[in-house]
């Protein structure tokens, strides 16, 4: 069988993964593309959309595909694409995924079937807009550039022109080697630089690797009366303490789907009229501890006593 | 019989002809090359070079490769402050503001932080050194490792959230096991587990919080055929017993404990003892006599079987270079040592202190006496309680950190009775000794203290 080609999208949370995702979709219109999206929480939101828009795609989730105890499901997951009738595979990792491990997946991928894949490369996608502050606490994002031979700086509609240099030039000094591309929406103006992507693994020797330890998730299930601006009131409460808030809920019987990262809220009805689960995931940023400022900022705006249940 | 042999004998239980010496050159390797204690920790040349220098000065019968606390804390998301002369210091501690414990899954893997280079150099060593010299390999244990990352709530924690404390502990012990298991790949003779923090808690504690981690780590261990050594700094007297019970081959301890007292403990359970050159009275601030003499007075004083003459803990940098070598020749060669010292007379500086008039305090004054806060995680989380009261009551008190590295500070410890470090005195009276206080405790003696 001939090699099939592979990318990966990385980027941390909120950034433009799956919007950049759909993007790719655009440029690889006519080709069989599969999909593996990999989410921090329980719950692939952006893999049920998917799914139900006709693509093929496994889901991995409640962590990072390149955590020992994930990625053995990423192994299988990449194998049985290989075995299906697909010529491309995109794997979007989860915003919290370290890619610096994606050496030794190829490697023993490689031992387990043999050379089957065409690896493309590693996209980072950086969001422009809150790019200073996660570089500072999330450990993570230094890997993610470290590792890339693409870079996307997504959002540049959102902040000033004058910050761009200065974003390029704190990138260059992790990772000199990928081009930078500029993009809003994920979207890029020649698909010729996806098409003639190529990998190189030399900027993993430098990389000092550490782990993050810290990650903070939870998943609630809303279907509550409240009115939606005493819940926007209280996204608002504890958006501050999270790196992304992700999924949807249930007001007095209409469906809203939440789309948060950081402070930006996005809040809206949702045209998913007949989902049946509802799931809201949160993750936290290292602030303060997540299981007590929901139930604290939950009490504080709807009055009302939370009980988070351990979800893992 | 070279070196290693005498160690594996020793470490085995068997009777030898002579007392092994393990020299506990960490940063103190780089002074002796000129290289800073950053440098030997973090370039892999600069280390190689400084261990076959402690080989050839030193004629070690064992060595640590690398003496640092923070390798593991580091790869785990603790920033680190860095010296020119100590360790480095942990300033921050990822699970300090989450009550969620880690995946055992997120454990270090063998490319990450300064592994890559510790590895590298461990093998290097085994191909150059190890064929005389037996090589330790140094983790750090659970306990200080699990409160690099939680910091002080760690020991609220034990209070007030038993199980959380048992699951961090739990997973502390698992990155215990993978550093030992990479470390014995790389060829290492014996795996010293090091947690200094064993020493600030009670017996009760340690049976219930680490029991059970630390005979499943020494299990571990054994199993891959390789010897293991429980080492704990500060006065671990109260749980020297209790440490044994984990089966460890052997425990090493620091000037706090009475060598003569811990031996009755560990020869029972036919435990190797370890120790313990006073680091700063002795090997820093003595002469070679003083050094001779403190080697003599363990020999003479101790059963030779199931002994290790070895200074109490890391040495400090700047120890004089000959001081070693006089404990080294020791060590190896006593009757020529006794000789020397026949006309011995310890050498005393008499330096006047004056402390203050406690009765005329005008606000209460914290004194804490550490071996330095630097270097020393007991002494560091004794000072972060001190300075977390401070920063509470801000002018109503007063704080002073005394470090017991400058010879002043030795003389006033002696005028104040200090028998132990790290020492938390109010107000003149010895308040907290070893045991780090909480918060409240704390602050309610510093409180009713102003009342009066």
């Amino acid at each position: 069988m001939k090699k099939k080609e592979l990318y990966l999208l990385s980027g941390f949370l909120g950034a433009g993964k799956t919007t950049f995702l759909r993007s790719l979709l655009d440029i690889f219109s006519g080709k069989k593309v599969g999909i593996i999206e990999n989410e921090f929480g329980q719950e692939s939101i952006d893999g049920i959309i998917l799914k139900r828009e006709g693509f093929q795609v496994a889901e991995i989730s409640n962590g990072s595909i390149f955590c020992a105890c994930r990625s053995d499901l990423f192994i299988d997951a990449l194998i049985d694409c290989y075995s299906r009738d697909l010529e491309i595979i995109i794997v979007e990792s989860s915003g919290l995924a370290d890619p610096t491990e994606m050496p030794e997946i190829l490697q023993t991928i490689k031992k387990i079937k043999g050379d089957i894949f065409e690896y493309k490369g590693n996209i980072a996608i950086v969001d422009a807009v809150n790019f200073h502050k996660v570089l500072n606490t999330a450990v993570v994002v230094k890997n993610q550039i470290m590792s890339a031979d693409l870079i996307l700086v997504n959002k540049i509609d959102q902040v000033f022109k004058e910050k761009l240099p200065e974003i390029e030039e704190k990138i260059r000094s992790i990772n000199e080697k990928p081009k930078v591309l500029y993009t809003t929406f994920g979207k890029i103006d020649d698909p010729r630089i996806i098409l003639n992507l190529s990998q190189s693994f030399d900027q993993y020797e430098d990389v000092f690797r550490v782990k993050t330890i810290n990650n903070q998730k939870a998943m609630l299930e809303i279907d509550e009366r409240y009115s939606e601006n005493i819940f926007l009131n209280w996204l608002k409460e504890i958006s501050p303490f999270t790196y992304r808030i992700k999924g949807f809920v249930r007001l007095n019987g209409q469906i809203y789907e939440v789309d948060s990262v950081s402070e930006d809220i996005k809040f809206f009805p949702s045209s998913l009229m007949d989902h049946k689960k509802l799931a809201l995931v949160i993750l936290g940023n290292k602030q303060k501890s997540l299981k007590k400022m929901i139930p604290l900022t939950w009490k504080s705006c709807l009055n009302r006593n939370f009980i988070i249940r351990k979800d893992r | 019989m070279n070196g290693k042999e005498l160690i594996l004998k020793t470490l085995n239980h068997e009777k030898t002809s002579q007392v092994p010496w393990v020299p506990f050159a960490g940063i103190h390797a780089g002074k002796l090359k000129g290289y800073t204690a950053k440098e030997v920790l973090t370039d892999g040349d600069k280390l190689l070079e400084s261990l076959l220098e402690v080989e050839k000065l030193y004629v070690p019968d064992g060595m640590p490769i690398v003496f640092d606390l923070q390798v593991e804390a580091e790869i785990l998301g603790c920033e680190l402050v860095w010296a020119e002369d100590a360790p480095p210091s942990v300033k921050t501690h990822p699970l300090s503001e989450t009550d969620e414990v880690p995946c055992t899954c997120i454990v270090p893997s063998k490319k990450d932080g300064r592994l890559p280079m510790i590895l590298k150099v461990m093998e290097k060593a085994k191909k150059t050194i190890e064929k005389d010299v037996a090589l330790y390999g140094l983790i750090c244990g659970p306990f200080t490792l699990a409160s690099h990352l939680r910091g002080n709530n760690l020991f609220m924690d034990m209070y007030d959230d038993e199980e959380y404390t048992k699951n961090l502990l739990n997973y502390c012990n698992e990155v215990a096991k993978k550093m030992s298991e990479y470390y014995i790949e790389a060829g290492m003779d014996v795996i010293a587990v090091v947690d200094p923090l064993v020493s600030q808690i009670s017996s009760d504690h340690f049976e219930e919080f680490l029991s059970k981690p630390y005979t499943e780590l020494f299990d571990f261990i054994r199993k891959e055929k390789v010897k293991s050594s429980f080492f704990v700094c500060g006065d671990a007297t109260r749980n020297i017993e209790e440490m044994c019970k984990t089966n460890p081959d052997g425990v090493s301890v620091d000037e706090n404990v009475d060598m003569i007292e811990a031996k009755k403990i560990t020869d029972p359970f036919n435990i190797v003892l370890a120790g313990n050159i006073p680091l700063t009275t002795v090997m820093l601030h003595g002469n070679q006599l003083d050094n001779m003499k403190c080697v003599m007075d363990l020999l003479d004083s101790l059963e030779h079987q199931n002994l290790i003459i070895s200074p109490g803990c890391d040495m400090p940098y700047d120890i004089p270079i000959e001081n070693t070598i006089a404990v080294q020749q020791a060590v190896r060669n006593p009757e020529q040592a006794r000789e020397m010292l026949k006309n011995y007379e310890a050498v005393e500086e008499e330096i006047d202190i004056e402390l203050p008039n406690y009765e005329a305090l005008k606000k209460p004054l914290v004194e804490v006496f550490t071996l330095d806060s630097a270097t020393c995680a007991a002494c560091t989380y004794m000072m972060d309680a001190a300075n977390v009261a401070k920063e509470y009551f801000g002018d109503k008190i007063d704080l002073v950190e005394y470090k017991y590295t400058i010879k002043e500070n030795i003389a006033r410890c002696k005028k104040m009775g200090v028998r132990n470090l790290p020492s938390m005195y109010l107000n003149g009276e010895l308040k907290f000794s070893s045991i780090i206080p909480s918060r409240e405790e704390l602050f309610e003696i510093i409180e009713n203290s102003m009342g009066k």
